[in-house]
């Protein structure tokens, strides 16, 4: 609680009316009861030295009481708690000087600042205030004190707001809005569902207020959908796409949750608000709703999906991606010392496996060189992996490291960490479930890859546990139910010996289970690709950015090695994730997979009918 | 030459569950293996594991026996498939996975043993994606015709001669006229892709005929059989013929389930026991424990009743066959259905077994009252214990039926048979044009 002003001279004109401040952050100061003039400049004076600082002044004219200048200045170099010798405020014939002593004299709080200062403003003073607080204010939002900063920032907001009446949407109102969610992307971006109605078209935008006073409007292309409840209450025709959602962003960040609202333009200049929910913090929520957007058959959300969700969604990953670091890594054993070939293995949900694949490989004199690297994404499982590591290398005198993550991490960072670790100049990406069948299958690859010009990534035939073909290389196919490609394997369930299947040749891509690839190709490509969601199709993606270099990609039939792939109980989440994972690939890719398949076909031994797909008769959207 | 490639298609494999149909079926593939003119491929369908790991491989339905490149398994769940219809409604079965085997297969010839669990559907599909190979169909029951898992018998337990929408729905009221108007016509569309119907009994084609299967189409073609020879390699068919002893043994072959009438022989022996005491009755039934639990009550209870006259001996291996038939003198067939050709019948008389069997449809067909095996009046009891008592207790009457038992359609035979038949329907549905017979000059 400040002591209360007193009526204190510190100017050297003579005993004047003091001043009020308050900091709404460490750099942030507002100075008011100002003389009402314009054109005030702030300077910070240390020692001899005065140097200009960021400042905007208001002369702000309150009803039935005379206006007062009102100073809102951001310190460069020095903060509340490491003040300058002076501030000094210079406009017209005024200066006024604040040290530390009347700074601390003066201060009062924001609430009675807004009360006795603020209270009754007109409309351009406060539109005046306002503009000098986005301007200078709201980037503060990035800094230290955000939190403290952003509510100050709502109260401000709150006091300086116009305020509109209330937008009541009623069955026979001619218009009508909703807000009904927003969703965080990130603290500048969100996403937004709701309706609109407009019967005689006289509405001119649609605005959101964030609580810190930031303003953003619904964008032009924003989605339009039918709402057939909407279009049910107010007797509209079928065809009026009241829904909207976009994805919007804003130029200043905001950290709040409660205190937006939402601001309906018309063509005459009047006004009407609405209240908008809580925003929904939750990442993976968001990407649960967003993923929900690729799921859905319509064609016409195909704008929805380019300009809203993927952006949305490609923010989201990106955010979800930086969370996660390395946590440790450990050397079990004797690393090798300059090995020819790094593998490495993610693993995910479980650890057992590697007491399998280490006893195996132990059995393989060639394993004993390499550069085995075990990233493991599943953090939770770290005591379990701890607790058998040190026994497991004793025991198979294999080397390996552990690299442990902060947080799952995804099979694209975990491969791309794991490979940042590896060493030698071939890399394999190994999954945790592919045991080695016969030794020398490791240099049997690498010699292959080796003689082969041109080479892109190298996949081997890999069997399930009946010795049935798991992998002999992937195709791709357009999915049944619309025009997106997904991967398909060749022989997939078929017999070992099946004669298509024991031939080596070049293949569209290989299976990320099992694949060979320079570690220097690799990491100029950048490694596999983050966007996709929950594992799955980043190994197409590769094989398909290495085809555009120019390399082909190769199937070794004569090595094999076991794959148990376990049959996973489709969840919902795998389900919106597959949807997406097509979409994207189909978006990326569309035309160059098309040109490939129609190649490759000419080259097959059979080739794969799937019934002809309907052909849309009209393009929406 | 290279050798015929013919694709077999089951609905189970005899490993998996035990079967005489398919158990056949099996013979008869590695019978083919061996042959230099076919090069036979199996596909059995299996049902999914009990319990709570899945069954199948992700993203195929096909499963493969390790040693065995010629032999799959196809995973298919029980829910999924529409009994009525005989059809999976999950259509990718066919459009997806049948659709990549077929093509990278390329059968010359596909026999159809069974489409249960699979669906009709594969039919229409492999028609369409090799119209070139010939498609064979061995009927083994009436499942196309009568949804009362293929029996033709109708509720009351009458035996049922002719199918029509009115009779099928007097049977099961809760699918209408209409519904079995639709199967029959949906059944009937895929199967005019087939080729040729192989019927394993005359009574069988018959049926099949009257239901509306061209007659072209049908022919009669009983199953081949292996030779048995008995522990010393000796013709089986001889084993204790020449036993000096009251021919009082009778032996049950089969499945323990409603409608292989152990219900009526059970009744019979009751009778038989209080004349004959000493005629014993061995049951040697498999699948007991897949029937109702009504059925399998009431079954124990008949056995535990008649302790000292019968003796349940569970499921039996392929192996001991021999000396189960050996150690028996009648075998009883009491089946309250038409049947087919019952393989039961087949191995009894390669055993040199007379049989007591119900008098109609396929069992009258295969054995001759008086010659080979006595019949009796189908489900009544006191007529099958009058055959029964007159079997064990007429002297020479075991011989005389020994000596009339005939030769089995060897395994040799049928597999010639069956070549010729493919070749046949090869050429006929091959593209190669023959030339017109040059016109006859009249000079």
């Amino acid at each position: 609680m400040s002591p209360p002003p007193k009526k204190r001279s510190s100017n050297a004109a003579g005993a004047k009316p003091s001043v009020h401040c308050t900091w709404l952050s460490g750099e942030l100061l507002i100075v008011s009861r100002l003389p009402a003039v314009q054109g005030w400049k702030a300077f910070v004076r240390a020692g001899t030295d005065e140097v200009q600082t960021d400042a905007a002044g208001v002369k702000f004219a309150r009803a039935g009481e005379p206006p007062g200048g009102i100073v809102l200045l951001r310190l460069a170099g020095f903060s509340r708690a490491n003040p300058p010798d002076a501030i000094v405020l210079r406009a017209a014939r005024h200066t006024i000087e604040l040290d530390p002593a009347t700074l601390a004299q003066d201060e009062v709080s924001l609430g009675e600042l807004i009360s006795r200062d603020l209270a009754g403003g007109d409309a351009p003073s406060r539109a005046a205030l306002r503009e000098a607080l986005l301007e200078l204010a709201l980037p503060a939002l990035e800094g230290p004190g955000r939190m403290v900063l952003a509510n100050r920032l709502r109260d401000l907001r709150d006091a300086l707001r116009d305020r509109f009446p209330e937008l009541i949407s009623v069955p026979n109102s001619s218009q009508a809005a909703s807000v009904d969610l927003i969703m965080a992307v990130d603290e500048r971006s969100f996403w937004i569902v709701g309706w609109l109605r407009d019967a005689d078209e006289t509405m001119a935008h649609l605005s959101f207020m964030t609580p810190e006073g930031g303003c953003a409007g619904l964008p032009r292309d924003a989605f339009r959908f039918p709402r057939p409840d909407v279009q049910e209450v107010y007797g509209d025709p079928p065809e009026h796409r009241h829904g909207f959602i976009a994805y919007v962003r804003l130029e200043h960040t905001t950290l709040l949750d409660s205190g937006w609202f939402a601001v309906v333009e018309r063509t005459d200049g009047s006004a009407l608000e609405l209240a908008v929910p809580p925003v929904v913090r939750d990442l993976h929520a968001a990407r649960v709703r967003i993923l929900d957007e690729f799921g859905k058959q319509f064609p016409d959300r195909e704008r929805l999906r380019r300009k809203h969700a993927l952006p949305a969604l490609m923010r989201l990953q990106e955010r979800l991606a930086a969370l996660v670091r390395v946590e440790s890594v450990e050397q079990y054993g004797v690393a090798p010392d300059s090995p020819a070939t790094s593998i490495v293995i993610p693993l995910y949900g479980r650890v057992d496996l590697v007491e399998h694949q280490l006893a195996h490989f132990a059995q393989d004199p060639e394993l004993s060189h390499v550069d085995l690297v075990y990233v493991l994404d599943s953090p939770e499982l770290a005591p379990v992996l701890d607790a058998v590591a040190v026994d497991l290398q004793a025991l198979y005198q294999v080397p390996f490291r552990v690299v442990k993550l902060t947080r799952n991490a995804g099979f694209a960072a975990a491969n791309n960490i794991g490979a940042a670790q590896a060493r030698g100049d071939l890399l394999l990406l190994l999954n945790s479930d592919v045991i080695p069948i016969d030794p020398g299958w490791l240099s049997r690859m690498a010699a292959f890859y080796h003689s082969t010009p041109e080479i892109g990534a190298l996949g081997p035939k890999l069997l399930f546990e009946d010795l049935s073909i798991q992998h002999a290389g992937m195709y791709f196919e357009r999915e049944l139910h619309g025009s997106l490609w997904g991967n398909q394997h060749y022989y997939k369930g078929f017999h070992r010996d099946f004669s298509p299947a024991c031939v080596s040749r070049p293949v569209p891509a290989v299976t990320g289970a099992c694949m060979m690839l320079g570690r220097g190709l690799y990491q100029e490509l950048g490694g596999l690709r983050h966007g996709f969601v929950q594992g799955g199709y980043e190994d197409s993606d590769l094989c398909l950015r290495l085809m555009e270099r120019g390399l082909r990609n190769w199937y070794l039939s004569e090595v094999e090695l076991y794959h148990l792939e376990a049959q996973s109980f489709p969840s919902p989440e795998r389900q919106l994730a597959t949807g997406f994972n097509t979409w994207l690939q189909t978006y990326l890719w569309d035309e160059p997979i098309d040109r490939i398949m129609q190649a490759q076909k000419s080259t097959e031994p059979f080739s794969s009918g799937a019934p002809e797909l309907p052909t849309r008769l009209s393009s929406v959207g | 030459m290279s050798r015929t490639k013919v694709l077999y298609m089951l609905h189970n494999h005899p490993t998996v569950r035990p079967g005489g149909g398919e158990m056949y079926a099996l013979e008869l593939f590695e019978a083919l293996k061996a042959t230099r003119e076919i090069e036979p491929l199996l596909v059995a369908r299996m049902p999914p594991n009990p319990g709570p790991q899945p069954s199948g491989h992700p993203g195929t339905p096909f499963k493969t026996m390790p040693d065995d490149p010629s032999q799959y398994f196809v995973v298919t769940e029980e829910a999924g498939f529409d009994y009525f219809l005989g059809t999976a409604r999950d259509k990718s079965i066919y459009t997806r996975y049948f659709d990549e085997f077929l093509r990278a297969h390329r059968p010359d010839v596909i026999h159809f043993q069974h489409t249960q669990f699979i669906g009709y559907d594969v039919i229409s599909l492999a028609a369409r994606l090799l119209p070139r190979a010939p498609l064979v169909y061995t009927l083994h029951e009436y499942l196309s015709i009568c949804h009362r898992d293929g029996q033709m018998l109708r509720m009351n337990g009458d035996l049922c001669t002719h199918e029509s929408p009115r009779r099928c729905n007097e049977c099961y009221p809760h699918w209408s006229q209409q519904h079995f108007f639709l199967r029959k016509q949906l059944i009937q569309t895929h199967l005019s892709h087939i080729d040729l119907f192989l019927a394993p009994s005359r009574f069988l084609l018959e049926r099949y005929a009257d239901w509306g299967i061209p007659r072209e189409k049908l022919r009669f073609e009983d199953y081949g059989r292996l030779p048995v020879r008995d522990a010393r390699g000796h013709d089986a068919r001889d084993a204790g013929a020449r036993a000096d002893r009251p021919r009082n043994r009778l032996a049950f072959f089969g499945q323990v389930n409603q409608y292989k009438g152990l219900d009526v022989l059970l009744r019979a022996m009751k009778i038989v026991a209080s004349e004959h005491p000493d005629v014993h009755l061995w049951i040697h039934g498999a699948n007991l424990e897949m029937q109702s639990d009504a059925l399998q009550q009431e079954f124990r209870q008949a056995v535990e009743d008649l302790e000292g006259h019968v003796t349940f001996a569970g499921p039996y291996d392929r192996e001991r066959l021999p000396e189960l038939m050996a150690a028996a003198d009648w075998v009883v067939v009491p089946s309250r259905w038409w049947e087919n050709s019952p393989l039961v019948i087949q191995e009894a008389f390669l055993h040199g077994r007379p049989v007591i069997c119900s008098d109609v449809g396929g069992m009258a067909e295969k054995v001759s009252d008086g010659v080979n095996g006595l019949h009796f009046r189908i489900g009544d009891p006191i007529k099958l214990a009058e055959a029964i008592g007159q079997a064990v207790g007429t002297p020479g009457l075991w011989d005389q039926l020994h000596a009339g038992v005939p030769e089995i359609f060897s395994m040799d035979e049928h597999i010639a048979n069956l070549i010729r038949i493919y070749h046949d329907l090869m050429e006929s549905k091959s593209p190669v044009r023959k030339l017109p017979a040059p016109a006859v000059v009249e000079g």
